[in-house]
C-alpha cells in the first residue's frame, strides 16, 4: 500500500488514520510532556506512515505495522528533544487534581492515569514502547515482533516494570 | 496489582485524548502532512548548506590544481603546491561524500522495521557522522607545505627550517592524534570532549549510549 498514489488511496489512508488516531495520541503522550510537542510529534508520525506506506504488506496486522512506525518515530523524536528540552514533569497536573479536593471516582482514576503517565515518562525510551504495548493489550509474540526482542525478553522486562509501577501508584496514593 | 487494574487506569477517559480524536476535519490529516514535510525540510536546509560548502570548497581547489598544472611550469614549487592542494582536495571530498552519504540513508531509513534494529540503524548512523570530521583533520598538515618552492628550501634561514619543522611537524602530529583518537570509543576523554564540542559530538555520545542501551534492553531477559 502506498497510501497517496492515488485518490482513492489517500482516503484509505485518512480513514485508517481516522480509525486508529488513538494510538498516535497515546504514543506521542507517552514520549512529549507538553501539548505542542506531541503535535509536532502527531505530525511527523502522520507523515512517516504516509512516507511508509509501501512497507506495509498485505496479510500483516495494520496496528502492528503502525505501532513499529509510531514508537520509531517517536523515540527518535524524544533523542533529539531530550538535548534540547528539559523534560516537563506531570508534578503539575497532580497538583491541579489534588488543589480540586475531591475524592470521587472520575477524580480518583484521572489521579492514577496521571501517575501512570508520569512513571512512564520516568522510562528509559524503550521501556515506554513495552509498556505501552502492554497496556494496550498486545500479546508477548505480537510485543516481541514489534520491538525486535525475544517473548522470554518481553515476559521478564514486563514483570519488573508491573513491579516498579506498582510501588509508584502504592506510594502516591499513600 | 491487576494486569487489568493498570489497563483500566491507561484506557479510563482523558479529554485531551478525545478531543485529539473528535478532530474530524476532513483536511486535518492533509493539513499535518504537509505541515511535518515542510519542517523536515527546515531541518535538512542547514545540513544541505554544509554539502554545498563543501562543494564550493572543493571546486575552488579544483579551480587551483587546473591553473597550476595548465598556467605553470614544471618546478619543485608546483610539486609541492599541486601535491598539497591535491591532498586537500581529496580529503575534503571523502569528508563531503561520507557526510552527504550519512545524511540521506537517515532520511531514507525505514521506520516500519522492528524497533530495536530501526533504532541501532540509526544510532550507527549518527556514530558514523565522526567518520567524516576525523578525515576532514587530515588535511591539515599540507596547509603548512602547499607555499614550499625551490627557493625557500635553498635558501631559507635557520629561522625559516625551525618555524617550518615546528608547524609541519606540530599540524602532522596533531593530524594523526585527531584521526586516532576521535573516535565515539573515546567520549570519556576530556581532551577528546571539549575539542569535538563543536562538531555535534554530544549528538554522538548520546548515540553510543543509547546503542548501549539497545544492547542491554536486547540481552536484558536472556541473562536473567
Amino acid at each position: 500500500m502506498r497510501p497517496m498514489d492515488n485518490e482513492n488511496d489517500l482516503g484509505e489512508f485518512v480513514r485508517l488514520m481516522r480509525e486508529h488516531k488513538g494510538i498516535v495520541y497515546k504514543v506521542c503522550n507517552s514520549y512529549c510532556s507538553n501539548r505542542e510537542d506531541r503535535e509536532d510529534l502527531a505530525q511527523e508520525i502522520i507523515y512517516q506512515l504516509w512516507r511508509s506506506g509501501n512497507t506495509f504488506r498485505a496479510g500483516q496486522k495494520f496496528s502492528t505495522w503502525m505501532y513499529r512506525v509510531a514508537l520509531n518515530v517517536a523515540i527518535s523524536f524524544y533523542r533529539k528533544r531530550k538535548s534540547a528540552n528539559a523534560v516537563v514533569s506531570y508534578k503539575e497536573h497532580l497538583t491541579e487534581i489534588e488543589d480540586q479536593d475531591d475524592t470521587d471516582y472520575e477524580n480518583e482514576l484521572e489521579r492514577a492515569r496521571r501517575i501512570l503517565q508520569q512513571s512512564i515518562h520516568e522510562m528509559k525510551e524503550l521501556d515506554r514502547a513495552l509498556i505501552i504495548l502492554f497496556l494496550e493489550a498486545k500479546g508477548y509474540r505480537e510485543i516481541a515482533e514489534i520491538l525486535g526482542i525475544t517473548e522470554t525478553n518481553v515476559a521478564t522486562k514486563i514483570n519488573r516494570i508491573k513491579e516498579k509501577l506498582k510501588q509508584k501508584i502504592l506510594a502516591n496514593n499513600k | 496489582m491487576e494486569d487489568e487494574y493498570l489497563k483500566g487506569v491507561w484506557n479510563s477517559p482523558d479529554q485531551e485524548m478525545e478531543q485529539f480524536i473528535e478532530r474530524q476535519d476532513p483536511a486535518f490529516e492533509m493539513d499535518q502532512l504537509k505541515k511535518a514535510k515542510a519542517k523536515l525540510k527546515s531541518l535538512l536546509f542547514p545540513k544541505i548548506v554544509g554539502i554545498v560548502l563543501g562543494f564550493g570548497w572543493m571546486s575552488f581547489m579544483f579551480l587551483l590544481l587546473y591553473l597550476s598544472f595548465h598556467h605553470s611550469p614544471n618546478s619543485l614549487g608546483k610539486f609541492f603546491f599541486t601535491g598539497s592542494i591535491g591532498l586537500i582536495f581529496l580529503s575534503t571530498g571523502i569528508a563531503v561524500f561520507l557526510y552527504a552519504k550519512d545524511i540521506f540513508t537517515i532520511q531514507q531509513i525505514d521506520h516500519s522495521g522492528s524497533v530495536t534494529l530501526t533504532q541501532r540503524k540509526l544510532a550507527e548512523l549518527n556514530d558514523s557522522i565522526l567518520k567524516s570530521v576525523r578525515i576532514s583533520w587530515l588535511q591539515l598538515p599540507f596547509y603548512t607545505t602547499f607555499y614550499l618552492n625551490e627557493g625557500l628550501l635553498s635558501h631559507g634561514g635557520p629561522v625559516f627550517w625551525i618555524i617550518q619543522i615546528l608547524a609541519t611537524g606540530t599540524t602532522m602530529w596533531l593530524a594523526i592524534w585527531l584521526f586516532r583518537n576521535i573516535n565515539s570509543n573515546n567520549t570519556n576523554n576530556n581532551w577528546v570532549r571539549n575539542f569535538m564540542s563543536g562538531y555535534g559530538f554530544h549528538s554522538v555520545i548520546q548515540a553510543r549510549e543509547f546503542l548501549n542501551e539497545i544492547d542491554t534492553f536486547s540481552q536484558y531477559g536472556e541473562n536473567n
